[in-house]
């Protein structure tokens, strides 16, 4: 084998010029893959990204409570609930939370609503790059603090460096969220660890629970509820659909098209290997009469064609990841734009389908000369 | 028994059955014992070639039968034909049909590397090859380097790379001027003598003088042994 390859180098390089071209169109096809679909991953990235604070997380609660506000009280989330949620297969991240309802307030509902989060991940609740209207977010899991809506704090006057008081301990008002960053007007965000000693609470409200894949998200709820049989598991499924079909579409299409143009490079390769053969028609009756059998110059003809593809693969999946990486620059909705390994791979395997493809018919051809028509061949 | 060939009632016929039907070979029976050296005369298109190339494995006859070694090989497939060629015969041509692209070592060594042959052992013996035809310091050259005495003599060691039973030369000096074609004659005479059995397509009548015995065909036709 090895001295197959030695020999189909050798005579790829008999006409450099046609072998590079033809490496080229290969090149420009596999560079239009490798660029395209890491756009295409990109856009699923960040769809991904951002669905994980739209609904794309499940939100897991106890069955018993009847909705994620009355959570505390017969809650069953502890952290050892935690930890086997973490643990299940398809699950990225579990971030709990707890909720402290205060008193209702007649025709308007609770004067506040708590919710307790840990300040590392409190981005899945109030989300992503909180808008703060005055003052900083919050900080540890154990700090006496409070982020006010802003309408909490204008309804009350408070404003950064008051305190409050909940359960006789005083907080400190650190900060003050924008005009329409919470969905509730008396939302008051707390960290979780002081809450929970605060309240005297031993286990969670409820929990997100982030996917590895937002589009198996339903499913994924689905095994929690079957698995948990006291847990209730709930999805935002509709926009998660919907965005992974988008991401499919934009997939097939920008695949389409760097197929396309990667099949013209096959094309080119057949084109190349036919004439290559129709020259050496006589070499190749010569390789027959000293013993080569029909497949191993079938095998040496696709070798050729494949390496040659290979090069422009390989040169192609280079240009591809530099083009890719260029791209994040120019746009910034193109920022998560990357080549993935899959995608890599994936182009390469292509590349060396395209190889046997273009080559067969060739090869085929060369492989079934007669040896002495071959010979005579000038 | 000593036949290493062994051909009956050979017909080698072309486009059968329609109108441009050719019939080239008729009925040709022969034997060719170990270590001989045959000579086969005949005008252009008498069928000698076309009888070589059956014998050689490179062409199938349209009927009767060819033994090599005592085995029936009308038969066998394409694959086991060039095992055939690959391991028992050797070719000559009056073209050299030296493989341009490779050095003179390399065609030597092509035989050898298509029979997977370990690496060394085939660079070793293509060496010593080229060295008993005196080319050892032309390893590294190009075919279209040497000249044609100079090819023919590498096409030689490459006929002789597999150790072959039967080397099949098809006017190996006919494009060659008289005193190198000689030397070509000398050199198929010592390899002769050391055991190596030959069938030579020639018009060359200084083969004639060498050869154990001399066939003519004419139209397709052995007639006189």
């Amino acid at each position: 084998m090895n001295d197959l390859i030695d020999l189909a180098f050798k005579n790829i390089l008999r006409t450099k010029t046609r072998t590079g071209l033809t490496a080229f169109g290969v090149l420009i096809g596999i560079t239009a893959i490798v660029a395209l679909g890491s756009i295409s991953e990109g856009i699923n990235a960040m769809i991904n990204e951002e669905l994980q604070f739209l609904g794309g997380t499940i939100i897991v609660t106890s069955k018993e409570a009847s909705g994620i506000m009355m959570g505390f009280g017969g809650s069953e989330i502890t952290t050892e609930r935690l930890n086997e949620l973490e643990s299940f297969s398809g699950v990225k991240q579990v971030v709990p939370l707890s909720f402290v309802v205060g008193e209702i307030v007649p025709m308007q509902g609770p004067e506040y609503v708590i919710v307790g989060v840990d300040p590392d991940q409190q981005e899945f609740y109030v989300g992503k790059g909180i808008e703060l209207d005055s003052g900083r977010e919050l900080e540890s899991y154990n700090e006496f603090s409070v982020l006010l809506s802003y309408q909490y704090a204008e309804e009350h006057n408070l404003e950064v460096g008051d305190t409050i008081e909940f359960e006789e301990e005083d907080f400190e008002v650190v900060g003050v969220l924008g005009p329409g960053v919470a969905d509730q007007d008396n939302l008051i965000v707390m960290p979780l660890g002081a809450m929970m000693d605060v309240y005297d609470l031993d286990s969670y409200g409820a929990a997100y629970v982030v996917p590895d894949d937002v589009g198996k998200i339903e499913s994924l709820a689905e095994e929690i509820e079957d698995d948990f049989d006291d847990l209730s598991a709930q999805t935002q499924a509709e926009i998660a659909n919907q965005a992974s079909q988008i991401v499919d579409t934009i997939r097939i299409f920008t695949l389409g098209i760097g197929g396309i143009s990667a099949v013209v490079g096959g094309l080119g390769v057949m084109n190349t290997m036919i004439m290559s053969i129709m020259e050496r028609r006589r070499e190749i009756g010569i390789m027959k009469a000293v013993g080569a059998t029909n497949r191993f110059i079938l095998t040496q003809i696709l070798l050729e064609s494949v390496i040659i593809t290979l090069i422009g693969g390989v040169l192609g999946v280079m240009l591809g990841s530099l083009g890719s990486y260029s791209l994040r620059f120019a746009s910034e909705g193109l920022a998560h734009a990357s080549v993935t390994p899959q995608l890599a791979i994936g182009s390469l395997l292509f590349a060396t389908f395209l190889g046997l493809f273009g080559g067969f018919y060739p090869a085929w051809k060369a492989a079934k000369l007669d040896p002495i028509e071959a010979i005579r061949y000038e | 028994m000593n036949n290493i060939i062994e051909v009956k009632d050979v017909k080698k016929i072309y486009n059968q059955g329609k109108p441009n039907e050719l019939i080239v070979l008729k009925d040709i029976d022969m034997k060719i014992k170990k270590g001989e050296m045959i000579a086969i005369f005949g005008p252009s298109g008498s069928g000698k070639s076309t009888l070589l190339h059956i014998i050689g494995c490179l062409d199938r006859a349209t009927k009767g039968k060819v033994y090599i070694e005592g085995k029936d090989v009308s038969g066998l497939s394409d694959d086991e034909l060039a095992f055939i060629r690959r391991d028992k015969m050797g070719f000559v041509f009056q073209q050299f049909n030296l493989v341009s692209a490779l050095t003179t070592l390399e065609n030597v060594e092509l035989p050898m590397r298509i029979s997977n042959m370990n690496r060394e052992k085939t660079r070793k013996r293509a060496k010593e090859l080229l060295k008993s035809v005196d080319l050892g310091e032309r390893l590294n050259h190009f075919p279209r380097q040497l000249s044609g005495g100079e090819m023919q003599r590498v096409a030689m060691a490459r006929a002789l790379a597999n150790e072959p039973d039967v080397i099949l030369a098809d006017e190996p000096t006919g494009n060659l001027d008289s005193k190198t074609g000689e030397e070509i004659v000398n050199l198929m005479v010592k390899l002769n003598k050391k055991g190596y059995t030959f069938i030579i397509v020639t018009h060359d009548l200084a083969i004639a003088k060498y050869a154990s015995r001399k066939l003519n065909i004419k139209d397709g036709k052995i007639w006189r042994r």
